[in-house]
């Protein structure tokens, strides 16, 4: 005979979304190995730069040349967002289609507090992954390059990251509410990073030697609109301006392939002729970019809301 | 709202619409069920799951509107009261079944420290006090359920919902759960689906069967059994000289057939008129000095009803 237990259980002293948060954050998001795996990928450049000897002591340069923008393209736009997309693909759908979902709803928490301890248990694991990884990158830097801004260089950095964990968390967060089909959700943003980063070192170039009425085809059909690379380097190097310094010619050099910047030389001296594209201010970009992701996540969370668990 | 009833339901209606082609999964049902154990029958298909999945919230109501213990179905209020199995319940495979139950009762409000000692007896209660440790994934489908069982009183729930909670089971598995469920009656409401008749028959008082959407009867099971076996016209007699009878009321024109049955070797009669037989048999045995050492009219099962009442729904 099961004993009636005399204690009062109705007398709350946790919150369901405490509860969803700390599950997901330990049994779904978080993995040991996955997690190390994540850190030595977020801090591969700077590892395989240990062994380097700098070339040059002029260290706002090497800073940059090295560690910097390899560390803004590769590190945050590829490798972290790899990991926000892994990491939020399945935290709805997963539990939707395998029938946990209806479980779950059964007890006394509101759909809302599912997806914000979810989506809260997303953002902490992002962070620590950005701050564990910036914290080796930073000490690489201080071993190799040191200057003085070092901290406001970094800060900046993670500030950056955050548009980034905003946006695929975010954004695949809000498929994984639309999709039941996890390979599907995690394609979508996949293909984002796909064309965005990996494809400006030959798509964005390519549309910007065609030359149409003089101008760019890039610039005549507004490619620029739709081209997340081209808003997300924009976003950067605001950041960098404001925070840092003037962007150095090294990463106006690397800019140029997102379409910030165009590269010309002069026919008669050869001199490089720096152009600054100004489809979009900086401060738009990044509500173009948390606008977008928004959008998706509530349209998701509409559809999640009206959803029948069955 | 009405707070009467454990679970009422007026006009309780589910329509699927997809691609523009509508099913209506549950029309219009009036359910009440009191305290106690409620059985809730019905064949594949006839809007069990669908019910009660609207009871829990899971699903929304088309038409119609569904109160548990005077609070609206689905609302958060509700389900605080009510402990829920579904009927193929889904764990999260790398939780331990101890990990889960401590995650049902957060999301409860309970905390870890509150909820430890109901932990360790709800185990103990299901046997699964040595297998607390072992991820899900490594349980047998009997394991899962008693977790799922166990992860539905983790808040000592006022009323349970129970999906179809013997399916995929074992026989042993199938009469342990009916023996859990018999003894938790004693301190909740239960509300238990099956179309495992025999089941529903051991463990309820009340029932209300369903078909293809549609609430076909609601009742006592004793009372259902009075009323259809009074309908009924088949009576068994056994005295001491049964082919004497047997021979008797064949010559009878107003007996409709009468045979020994090579099963039980009683005589068995069946005739329209209840008063007119006894009055036949009784003078016939009087005359004769035949002991009866039994009339009575064979019991009707469940199962005899929802086959009946489920076949007339079909046609």
């Amino acid at each position: 005979m099961l004993k009636k237990s005399n204690q009062s259980f109705y007398e709350k002293s946790i919150k369901p979304i405490w509860a969803v948060f700390k599950k997901s954050l330990y049994f779904d998001i978080y993995g040991r190995w996955k997690f190390i795996i994540a850190l030595i990928a977020m801090s591969s450049i700077s590892i395989m730069l240990l062994p380097i000897d700098p070339q040059t002591t002029d260290n706002i340069y090497s800073l940059n040349a090295y560690l910097g923008l390899g560390q803004v393209i590769f590190s945050y736009c590829v490798i972290f967002s790899f990991i926000m997309i892994h990491s939020s693909a399945s935290l709805i759908s997963e539990e939707t289609k395998s029938g946990t979902m209806l479980l779950l709803i059964s007890k006394p928490i509101s759909r809302g507090e599912i997806v914000w301890g979810k989506y809260l248990a997303l953002w902490i694991y992002g962070i620590v992954i950005n701050l564990v990884s910036c914290a080796v990158i930073c000490l690489v830097a201080i071993i190799k390059f040191p200057f003085n801004d070092i901290f406001s260089y970094f800060g900046t950095q993670i500030l950056f990251s955050l548009v980034i964990l905003f946006f695929y968390g975010t954004f695949t967060l809000g498929l994984s509410m639309i999709l039941k089909n996890i390979k599907t959700i995690a394609m979508i943003p996949l293909l984002i990073i796909m064309i965005t980063i990996f494809g400006a070192y030959i798509i964005r170039p390519a549309l910007f030697y065609i030359i149409i009425d003089g101008r760019p085809f890039y610039e005549v059909f507004q490619i620029y609109h739709f081209d997340l690379g081209y808003h997300f380097v924009n976003i950067y190097a605001w950041f960098y301006e404001t925070f840092v310094s003037p962007l150095p010619i090294e990463v106006i050099r690397g800019l140029r392939y997102f379409g910030l910047y165009t590269i010309y030389y002069d026919d008669d001296t050869l001199e490089e002729i720096i152009t600054k594209m100004n489809f979009y201010s900086p401060q738009a970009s990044l509500a173009l970019v948390l606008i977008l992701a928004s959008i998706v996540i509530i349209i998701g969370f509409i559809l999640y809301k009206k959803r029948d668990i069955n | 709202m009405k707070t009467d009833y454990e679970i009422w339901t007026q006009e309780l209606t589910k329509v699927y619409d997809r691609r523009s082609i509508q099913t209506v999964a549950v029309d219009h049902i009036n359910l009440t069920v009191e305290s106690g154990i409620h059985g809730f029958l019905g064949p594949n298909g006839a809007g069990k799951t669908t019910t009660m999945n609207m009871l829990i919230g899971a699903i929304s109501i088309t038409e119609g509107k569904a109160v548990i213990m005077g609070k609206k179905a689905g609302s958060k209020e509700a389900r605080r009261l009510i402990g829920f199995l579904p009927q193929d319940p889904v764990f999260y495979s790398n939780m331990t079944a101890y990990q889960y139950l401590i995650y049902a009762a957060n999301l409860y409000g309970i905390t870890k420290s509150k909820v430890e000692k109901k932990i360790a007896e709800l185990l103990e209660y299901f046997e699964l006090d040595d297998e607390k440790d072992k991820t899900i994934s490594k349980y047998s489908g009997g394991m899962k359920q008693k977790v799922g069982l166990a992860s539905a009183l983790i808040n000592n729930p006022k009323l349970l919902i129970l999906d179809e909670p013997t399916t995929n089971l074992d026989p042993i598995g199938r009469k342990n759960i009916v023996d859990y469920v018999k003894t938790l009656a004693n301190e909740m409401s239960i509300f238990v689906s099956s179309h495992i008749l025999s089941e529903i028959e051991q463990m309820c008082k009340t029932v209300t069967i369903i078909d293809k959407g549609k609430l076909i009867l609601t009742d006592k099971i004793q009372k259902i059994k009075n009323t259809y076996s009074t309908t009924n016209n088949v009576f068994i007699l056994d005295t001491n000289a049964n082919e004497m009878i047997l021979k008797e009321l064949k010559n009878n024109n107003k007996i409709n057939k009468a045979w020994i049955d090579t099963e039980d070797s009683k005589i068995h009669i069946i005739h329209e008129d209840k008063e007119m037989l006894q009055v036949l048999i009784s003078k016939f045995v009087l005359n004769h000095n035949i002991i009866i050492k039994s009339f009575h009219q064979p019991e009707v099962m469940l199962q005899d009803v929802f086959i009946n009442l489920t076949k007339k729904n079909g046609k």
